[in-house]
């Protein structure tokens, strides 16, 4: 009897194993934790080639105080209402130049998740004052399954830059980089590093990307997220301290929190797509950066 | 100099006792640091039956640590033991900044097997360290840590060949969402001095779900019983 017992339970382990690997789920990519679907390195010589081929992302003739918004893990599955939300909220502010969705814009494998993402972005001029541009991020979501060739598809890049010039002369800087396999890799960093030579040019610099860096509370929705190999964080930190980052924008926890450390803030945005709490950040650029969570209004 | 005092300090200490010594050399590489290497010295004492201290040093062309670790076994049985494993561990990194953990596990091992299950406390702090109204250190709370290893002979056999899942080395406590997975081994030369290695994998993003390669490690030294 006790045999028969051990048997069942194996083969129920086994069972339950199977399952998980060839789960018919098409949002949470367990194989991933093993396999590797799209690797860092490669993808960011897709995008920086990309980049060679076009002109780089600038924004002319902007005040010297506006304010950009940011949010992240917006995480469509069938519905883009509060990512349209949060764009027609940027796009009737009339002091935002820009908004941005710092990864995890998928929930399931597919296109669809890309064709919802657009659809919000796309200007409409019954809800919309202005046609400002949205700058996204890959993020860990996006690179389960196929989504890596969407995101490229739709959004061509994941590791780029974009000027901000206003009218008095300032120039402000915004690396975007791409976090999606939990690291930077090293021709990401290469690349920022090469960027952030030229820093003494511009009043601020702000670096966006999806994987937050700290540990200091728990979400347990998303506790088994992972953070950057300590290593690289350490890095990274030590990259933005010595080059006077002013801000480092981040997402994937699915809470809200701040740090500074080194002379550079911290700023994590909650998911997007869940809760009556969800929000994103609004930055004001002037004389100082200043910046408050907003909650998204869905009336 | 102050390096050589205490290296020095430690092989003192050492003989004599019930003590060894353990040095190693280690190679690291990731993608974000290339190739770094390092030089280990640990000294392990068994201070009474059921007490076990260990002091480790390492200087890498990363970081210098400093390991204090102890064991208190808090149950002995015929299939193996329980114990309680406390450790402090200080990393002077060359990226500016410090870091000081404190671990607290409960283990379980025996003649093959090793489990650990615990949980540390990180420090990390700015150099030099400010409080700077609380901006210049990051305290992260309650990160779990575990070890899982296995041996294929006994530890009295004259060599070992073993392997492992950590989210911690000897001088590294990754968060728990970042693995090493580990091959390990030894071959014991006479009764005083055995050979020891190791190489393991850290793969970046595995909670992620979105894993890929990122670094890899491998070291090799010896293990010496006065």
């Amino acid at each position: 009897m006790k045999k028969t017992n051990n048997t069942l339970l194996i083969y129920a382990l086994l069972l339950a194993l199977g399952l998980m690997f060839t789960s018919s789920c098409n949002r949470l990519d367990i194989l991933g934790m093993v396999v590797n679907r799209s690797d860092t390195e490669i993808r960011v010589a897709d995008w920086l080639e990309w980049n060679q081929q076009h002109e780089p992302f600038v924004i002319d003739h902007a005040p010297d105080h506006f304010v950009f918004y940011s949010c992240s893990d917006s995480h469509i599955n069938d519905d883009n209402t509060r990512l349209d939300a949060y764009i027609t909220a940027e796009r009737n502010d009339q002091e935002a130049l820009f908004s941005i969705i710092a990864g995890d814009l998928a929930n399931e494998s597919g296109e669809r998740p890309y064709n919802l993402t657009d659809s919000a972005m796309r200007f409409d001029p019954a809800t919309h004052a202005k046609n400002d541009p949205c700058f996204p991020i890959i993020g860990n979501h996006d690179v389960y399954f196929d989504c890596a060739e969407h995101f490229k598809n739709h959004y061509h890049t994941s590791t780029y830059s974009v000027t901000v010039n206003t009218v008095s002369g300032f120039k402000d800087l915004f690396l975007f980089l791409d976090s999606g396999n939990g690291t930077h890799g090293r021709q990401q960093l290469d690349w920022l590093e090469k960027h952030l030579s030229h820093r003494s040019e511009y009043r601020y610099c702000f670096v966006i990307s999806h994987n937050w860096l700290f540990r200091t509370t728990y979400n347990y929705t998303t506790t088994p997220a992972a953070n950057l190999p300590e290593d690289e964080q350490y890095a990274f930190m030590d990259l933005m301290s010595r080059n006077d980052v002013n801000m480092v924008v981040m997402g994937h926890f699915h809470y809200r929190d701040t740090k500074t450390f080194g002379g550079v803030k911290y700023v994590m945005t909650d998911n997007l797509n869940d809760g009556s709490e969800a929000s994103y950040l609004v930055v004001r650029c002037a004389d100082k950066i200043t910046y408050e969570y907003r909650v998204l209004d869905l009336q | 100099m102050k390096r050589l005092f205490i290296i020095a300090l430690l092989f003192m200490m050492t003989v004599g006792a019930h003590a060894q010594i353990r040095s190693y050399l280690e190679y690291d590489y990731n993608r974000t640091d290339r190739s770094t290497v390092g030089f280990v010295v640990a000294s392990g004492f068994q201070m009474a039956n059921n007490f076990h201290l260990d002091l480790g040093l390492k200087a890498s062309s990363n970081y210098y640590a400093l390991n204090v670790a102890y064991q208190i076994d808090l149950l002995k049985a015929n299939k193996g033991t329980l114990y309680l494993e406390n450790r402090y561990l200080y990393r002077l990194m060359r990226y500016h900044l410090q870091e000081f953990n404190a671990l607290l596990d409960f283990g379980w091992k025996n003649t093959h097997w090793n489990f650990q299950l615990g949980l540390c406390n990180r420090y990390i702090a700015e150099i030099p360290l400010r409080k700077n109204g609380g901006e210049g250190v990051v305290f992260e709370p309650m990160n779990v840590t575990f070890n899982i290893e296995g041996n294929l002979f006994t530890q009295d056999h004259p060599w070992n060949i073993g392997g492992g899942i950590s989210n911690y080395r000897e001088f590294t406590i990754e968060r728990f969402t970042l693995f090493y997975y580990n091959i390990h081994g030894y071959y014991d030369i006479n009764e005083r001095w055995r050979l020891i290695g190791e190489a393991g994998l850290h793969p970046a993003g595995i909670l992620n779900l979105s894993a890929q390669y990122n670094g890899f490690y491998t070291n090799f030294g010896f293990i010496f019983k006065p």
